[in-house]
């Protein structure tokens, strides 16, 4: 209870801190217009795109440090920035033939304090003499300070990490251990390193795609112990990646066996570990699922991200000229906060990327793609840190976010603003469940800025909390946010349904009562023969008796074409308004990319299609049927489509997507109706056995096939007489 | 008769299709050859070429350069940037001890090698002072140096006049010789006169990036580091293969340096157009960090080639013919108290007093100005078949609302702008707008009411027309044929750049009217505005790009050329009817505005720069009525605050009526935080807040800005008015005993 109830005040002093916070505005840094763009990613109403949308800056550049600034000698290759638990910064400069490597220590003011620039270690000579070795790191690419105070330094060019304390002074190293675990083709550098609470330590290893290598620490009596390798990515096979591997191993031969090979998993470029000991993990070279966050114990990783796109997509940069050529991320650098907020570094863009514990982003800044020459931007970003003060409340007051620049040798520090610390917090409120008391941060947030999704969630969710169900769904509905609105609409659905049951009740009863009247009225009548004498009985017959029906219109010649008509408009525009009127938690509709006439296309044009390709092959394989009359039975067959996309637009605007998956059936029920009433009449009208329909529905398959091959190849023929026709007049004009 | 027809026939379609070519009449030059055989005459003894009251102008013809002596003091100002205490003679051989090339320089000279099409520079102090290749001529009131660079075949030359009060450099292109090998395609003039030696602590160096930056000359490593960014922003008629970051750019032509009690300004006078201001700093090796002007000598452009393995290479293409116009610097010199920025600013306020671009000082600023995004083109659909539609982001009607409120609630003296309220909103598309107003935001009615309730309440209303760009055939001017070209001879087409993709939009492309047709498409606006009752227009786009145009054979409107002119001549047309609002403003147009919008709060944030300083509102404050940058879709609404409160400049608000979702989709900036119900409140309080302020200082010109060592930050103004601002974490106390908070400002009469 105790618990419970210090959150909550917590919650509310942050909440209301938050809130003053940005009604008095005070800012405290420095620098005003920020050279780069600062934005996140609006995921479309599809669910599967997602748009870009600029966004008020989180972070302003505070300041560059170079060596200038800091009084000091140049730096050969900045590498690695990390912080200890005092604050206190360690740039790591890896050195060059010519120079040494140093760890150049700064305090938490960003004054600089002293440099490391060997690591001493204690020898005993064989006569017991007792003397120092001095320990050169030239070539370290990774420096980690623990919470005692000891510095791992990944000593790349020696194959090692070395532990030492904060003067220098040796206390262990890290080689390559001598294990059965270890493959024999396995090359030891070191590139990053941390180490647990418990003193477990892990190293990633240059090109290494089993893992960490996890080392369990020295206890009394024990040396430390190389325990395995930790939480590896595992290649991602499909169905198809599947059967090929099959194929490739029951038919193999050299070149498959070399492309085997190459299926392996990708590397982790960066390894971080935060307060609780959970490891996250980045690789760069994947599409999806870069950032990871392993558990201590199995390497699992625990964070929905495996199919979550991280960062910006590759770029296919174009030329104004019309050349292009292709851009990779490289995430090199991950570094995570007390609240679990992740700070994803890439080289290529020169960018920031903030996530919250649920992988979303929040805002991206820095820049400059390999060209900064401004404040905020990098020529070869290299390494990423946080650095938080914290009052006496344990109350985040400063989060800087440090980034390394390896070309330029400087040091960015970019500073939270006010807008920030309320975005992040109020993130961090809605993830812990402080719905209420985020509401009023979140209706300020989006006063702020209105491209912030995050926010509509945060604050849908406040009024879900509220029991606003009504404004729950509004707001979820602007942010497109699903999980928000059916939740909101399920509550809102109940309150509905208790409210108004008796008259649901009663108008259920009545209309069910009407139906039966209706029923019994039209058998009293004798109307429910199989054929009536209108076009339209007969049409709606079809559905009921098939074979009589279709029989009735080839021998009676009753099929209307105007009734064929009709439905086949009822068929599109049933298409239509499927995606214009279903429920939002349902349908997919961006006004952007829908296009109504592209579903004419798919819907109008495909009966035209299969009537032209039928009416083709039937005409030479004896086929009976004329084109009228199998225009008219395609279009009849239609029917249990319609009627199951008319129910599905009802009950989308009434049912939770878990109750969907009625929908699906209703949908596969009415496609087999369909087929089954086509198969039917085509039969019939045809006078076909069924080996011979399906002979002729295939030929009629292929025979699409070939009319859409002709209209591409007429297509392009047409656009590129055009493309001469154009060139020709842009010779002549230039 | 018969032949008569078919003659004239002939005769009109001849002329139709040149006409629909672009072809002019305009006639084009070529510099003459190269004359090798040129002897050389020049004195090697220090002369004095030019005098007055109180400077001479001394040849040195050890180097072949120009100082100017202040004749009473001996202080000397000049061509090479040299140690003060340094000996100018060896005291062994008696020989003048002379500076690296670079530094001794009066040109330095960028060449095109036409075999490879590679560029190279050559120093004058190398390529033609070493091997005694000069030749000169006394003009009036000073010299002419013709340097013959023969390694190149070029010759250039360079006028130094002494004026009463500046020495000015003027290079002349149609005294070039080349020949047919090497093309000179820029001229860096003077490069170290403003120059200052490295760690020199009493030294700084002013560039006019954004609203100013002062460039500090630590040493930083053995080459130091370059920067360059051309006047008046970037040429929009150059292909830019990619814009990995945004920036701040040169509005003025203005640069300088000061070393204690020395300091120089250089002013651009003519052809600043075609001009880049650069900055070499912290260079180990030259000892000297400088600012300098670099000018276009030809047009160029940006061509991308594929190479053999699919990949592609950028090539720089440069015209035929060199610009015409010639190029002119003045150089001033200060001393004592004007021997800082604050001088620099006077000293440019002066000179563009002098020219007439300034007049009297402004009799009614706005403190309050406001914005008023119109509407954007959305995807829309009816029946699911998509199209687009414009979304109101304002109406008439409510902005009328808007503005009564902040009237009655503040009292202030208001600006008011209507961007984005033609044909397309906000998103590119006819030309100004298609010259009307979109029927989805309100009736020309609506928009006459409008207007005669902001005359009534004496609020200035600009209603906003892009004269630059088009995206669609539109008032008679067609994509194809009457819009500008590349020096590609392609027509130029401009596009957005999305930050995520990393690449152009290429539906967002548009195109750039031709250059000769500005006044043109000025003139169609002004007569089809006649009946709008309007009082003011906004030119935000004329006011800001400048571009080249080689869709004719002259070469008047290469690099830039006559963008100023051409300006000016279009304000003044509109001037005779309308006041004229302007935005982010180039040095031409913001002088002849009404009031500038959006002046630079902020440099470009260049690591070089070592702090940012209020230059260009010091030049304008008094003359022309300013505001910040649009208060709350900074990134620190605060900051904003305090730099208005810094600079003089009113405050400025982008605000928007009603916001939808689906503005989500505007590639832009304008929506964030612009809803006015939000944030009525913030800006009625600060408006009310800053009201007395605003009325201290009203018409005033800001005579000196201090960064004091404390961190706080001093305007004067002319009427006496101090204004304090402290960007720093601590309270500071003034002289006068007042306290400033962190992040707060007081002022004091």
């Amino acid at each position: 209870m105790t618990k419970k109830v210090l959150r909550l005040i917590a919650a509310v002093l942050l909440s209301a801190i938050i809130v003053a916070g940005t009604m008095v505005t005070a800012f405290a840094e420095t620098s005003q217009y920020v050279p780069y763009e600062n934005y996140t990613y609006w995921e479309d109403i599809t669910g599967s795109g997602r748009k870009l949308v600029y966004n008020r800056p989180m972070y302003n550049t505070q300041f560059v440090l170079s060596n200038v600034e800091l009084g000091i000698e140049a730096f050969t290759e900045l590498v690695d920035v990390c912080t200890d638990k005092n604050e206190n910064i360690y740039l790591l400069d890896t050195g060059s033939p010519d120079v040494s490597a140093k760890i150049v220590v700064l305090d938490a003011n960003y004054k600089y304090v002293k440099q490391i620039s060997k690591v001493y270690k204690e020898t005993t000579a064989e006569d017991g003499t007792v003397g120092t070795e001095e320990l050169d790191f030239t070539g370290a690419y990774n420096i980690y300070v623990h919470t005692d105070g000891c510095i791992y330094i990944c000593d790349t060019t020696h194959a090692r990490v070395l532990k030492c304390d904060g003067e220098g002074r040796y206390i262990d190293e890290y080689t390559l251990p001598d294990s059965p675990l270890i493959p024999d083709d396995f090359t030891y550098r070191p590139v990053k390193v941390v180490a647990d609470s418990r003193g477990y330590v892990y190293i990633l290893s240059e090109g290494s795609y089993y893992g960490a290598l996890l080392f369990a620490p020295a206890e009394s009596g024990t040396a430390k112990e190389f325990i395995g390798f930790y939480g590896a990515n595992t290649v991602v096979n499909g169905v198809l990646g599947a059967i090929q591997s099959a194929l490739n191993r029951m038919f193999p031969n050299n070149d498959k066996m070399k492309n085997q090979n190459r299926v392996l998993p990708y590397t982790f470029s960066d390894i971080v570990i935060d307060s609780k000991d959970f490891i996250y993990t980045t690789t760069d070279s994947a599409a999806k699922g870069q950032l990871k966050k392993l558990n201590p114990g199995a390497g699992n990783n625990i964070l929905k991200s495996n199919d979550k796109r991280f960062i910006d997509d590759a770029v296919n940069r174009t030329y104004l000229g019309g050349l292009n050529f292709a851009l990779y991320q490289k995430i090199v650098g991950l570094d995570v906060d007390d609240k679990e907020f992740m700070y994803a570094l890439d080289a290529t863009y020169g960018r920031i990327y903030l996530y919250d514990a649920q992988c979303r982003l929040l805002t991206t800044f820095g820049g400059g793609m390999g060209s900064g020459t401004q404040k905020g931007t990098f020529q070869t970003a290299s390494a990423i840190c946080v650095k938080e003060t914290k009052d006496e409340n344990g109350t985040v007051i400063v989060n800087d976010v440090l980034v390394t620049d390896k070309t330029n040798n400087t040091l960015t520090v970019f500073r939270r603003n006010d807008y920030g610390n309320m975005v992040v917090g109020l993130t961090r409120m809605t993830i812990d469940g402080d719905y209420v008391e985020s509401r009023e941060g979140w209706e300020e947030a989006i006063k702020l800025d209105k491209n912030l999704q995050i926010a509509y969630t945060g604050l849908a969710r406040a009024y879900l909390a509220e029991k606003n169900y009504e404004k729950a769904m509004e707001v979820a509905l602007e942010g497109y946010d699903r999980d928000t609105y059916a939740l909101a609409f399920e509550y809102h659905r109940q309150n509905l349904v208790s409210k108004y049951f008796g008259i649901l009740f009663a108008a259920v009863i009545v209309i069910a009562l009407a139906v039966i009247a209706v029923v019994v009225f039209k058998k009293k009548k004798g109307e429910a023969e199989v054929s009536g004498d209108s076009e339209w009985k007969l049409a709606l017959s079809a559905l009921i008796h098939p074979g009589l029906a279709f029989e009735e219109m080839k021998d009676k010649k009753r099929g209307s074409v105007k009734v064929a008509l009709v439905i086949l408009l009822l068929f599109y525009v049933s298409a239509v308004i499927q995606v214009l009127w279903g429920g939002f938690l349902f349908t997919k509709y961006d006004p952007g990319t829908f296009n109504s006439l592209w579903v004419l296309v798919q819907s109008v044009g495909l009966v035209a299609l299969w009537v032209i390709a039928n009416w083709l092959v039937t005409t030479l394989m004896a086929g009976k049927g004329k084109l009228k009359e199998i225009f008219v039975v395609t279009c009849y067959s239609l029917m249990p489509i319609i009627g199951a996309r008319v129910i599905y637009i009802v009950l989308t605007n009434f049912l939770l997507p878990t109750e969907g998956s009625f929908l699906g059936i209703l949908t596969t029920a009415a496609m087999i109706y369909t087929g089954l009433l086509l198969v039917i009449g085509m039969m019939r009208i045809h006078d076909y056995s069924m080996g011979r329909l399906i002979g002729t529905s295939l030929l009629s398959v292929f025979g699409m096939a070939a009319i859409i091959f002709l209209m591409i190849l007429v297509g392009i023929l047409l656009q590129q007489l055009g493309g001469f026709v154009a060139t020709i007049v842009t010779e002549l004009l230039m | 008769m018969k032949k008569f027809i078919c003659i004239f026939l002939c005769a009109a379609l001849l002329v139709g299709v040149l006409s629909m070519m672009g072809w002019t009449t305009g006639e084009i030059w070529s510099p003459e050859a190269f004359d090798e055989k040129v002897q050389s005459n020049y004195s090697k003894k220090d002369e004095v070429v030019a005098s007055n009251d109180k400077y001479e102008l001394v040849w040195r013809g050890s180097e072949c350069t120009v100082d100017l002596i202040e004749k009473e003091t001996g202080t000397r100002w000049g061509v090479t940037a040299r140690d003060p205490e340094a000996p100018t003679v060896n005291p062994e051989t008696n020989m003048p001890i002379k500076a690296m090339p670079e530094l001794s320089s009066v040109v330095i000279l960028e060449t095109l090698d036409m075999e490879n099409n590679q560029t190279s520079p050559i120093f004058s102090a190398v390529g033609a002072v070493k091997n005694g290749r000069v030749v000169t001529e006394k003009i009036e009131n000073g010299i002419r140096i013709y340097f013959y660079f023969d390694a190149v075949e070029i010759r250039v030359a360079a006028d130094f006049v002494l004026h009463e009060d500046r020495v000015t450099v003027t290079v002349d292109p149609k005294l070039l010789q080349e020949n047919e090998k090497y093309r000179a395609t820029s001229v860096k003039i003077a490069p170290y006169w403003c120059a200052n030696q490295n760690d020199d602590s009493e030294a700084y160096l002013f560039y006019p990036s954004g609203s100013g930056a002062i460039v500090s000359n630590t040493t930083l490593s053995a080459a130091g580091i370059s920067y360059e960014s051309q006047v008046y922003g970037s040429d929009a008629a150059m292909l830019q293969d990619t814009q990995e970051t945004t920036t701040k750019e040169v509005r003025l032509p203005v640069y300088g340096a000061v070393n204690g009690n020395i300091g120089t300004v250089a002013i651009i006078e003519d052809n600043a157009e075609s001009a880049s201001i650069g900055a070499k700093v912290g260079s180990e090796s030259l000892k000297f960090s400088g600012v300098y002007a670099k000018f276009d000598l030809r047009g160029h452009s940006t061509n991308a080639v594929q190479t053999m393995n699919n990949g592609s290479s950028r090539q720089e293409v440069y015209a035929v013919s060199p610009a015409e116009k010639p190029i002119t610097i003045g150089f001033y010199p200060l001393k004592d108290e004007m021997a800082s920025y604050s001088g620099m600013a006077e000293t440019y306020r002066n000179y563009l007093k002098a020219n007439g671009a300034l007049k009297e000082n402004v009799k009614e600023e706005s403190p309050l100005n406001v914005t008023f995004i119109g509407g954007v083109m959305i995807d829309k659909s009816f029946l699911g078949v998509p199209y687009k539609d414009l979304v109101a982001a304002t109406t008439i009607e409510k902005a009328q609302e808007i503005l009564t409120e902040l009237k009655d609630k503040t009292g202030s003296k208001i600006s008011a702008k209507l961007l984005g309220f033609g044909s397309t909103g906000i998103e590119y598309g006819s030309y100004a707008g298609g010259i009307t107003l979109h029927k989805n935001i309100g009736s020309k009615k609506q928009l006459s009411a409008l207007a005669d309730y902001s005359k009534n309440n004496n609020i200035d209303l600009y209603y906003d027309f892009d004269l630059v760009r088009l995206k669609n055939a539109s008032q008679g001017f067609s994509t194809t044929f009457d819009v500008a070209y590349s020096s590609l001879l392609k027509i130029t087409t401009v596009y957005k750049y999305n930050a995520a993709s990393r690449s152009y939009e290429e539906e967002t492309g548009y195109k750039l009217l031709k250059r000769e047709f500005l006044d043109k498409g000025a003139n169609k606006v002004l007569k089809k505005i006649k009946g709008w009752n309007l009082s003011g227009v906004s030119l935000e786009s004329l006011s800001q790009i400048a571009y080249s145009d080689c869709s004719t054979e002259t070469t008047v409107y290469m690099t830039k050329g006559n963008m100023a002119k051409d300006v000016n001549d279009i304000f003044a047309e509109f001037k005779k009817t309308y006041k004229v609002a302007s935005e982010d403003a180039n040095a031409y147009a913001a002088a002849a505005s009404n009031i500038i919008y959006s002046t630079p709060s902020a440099s470009a944030q260049e690591r070089i720069f070592a702090y940012d300083v209020p230059f260009y509102q010091m030049v304008f404050k008094g003359y022309v009525p300013m505001t910040t940058e649009s208060i709350n879709l900074a990134s620190n609404p605060k900051k904003e605050l305090l730099l208005a409160v810094e600079a003089g400049s009113g405050l400025n608000y982008t605000l928007i009526s009603n916001y939808y979702n689906e503005f989500i989709d505007y590639n832009g900036y304008y929506f964030f935080g612009s809803q006015y119900s939000d944030i009525s409140e913030g800006i009625i309080a600060t408006a009310n807040e800053l009201k007395d302020y605003y009325a201290a200082i009203n018409g005033a010109e800001i005579v000196s800005h201090t960064v004091l060592a404390s961190g706080l930050r001093e305007t004067v103004y002319s009427n006496g008015v101090k204004a304090y601002v402290n960007y720093t974490d601590n309270s500071i106390v003034t002289d006068s005993g007042k306290t400033v908070e962190s992040f707060g400002y007081v002022w004091e009469k």
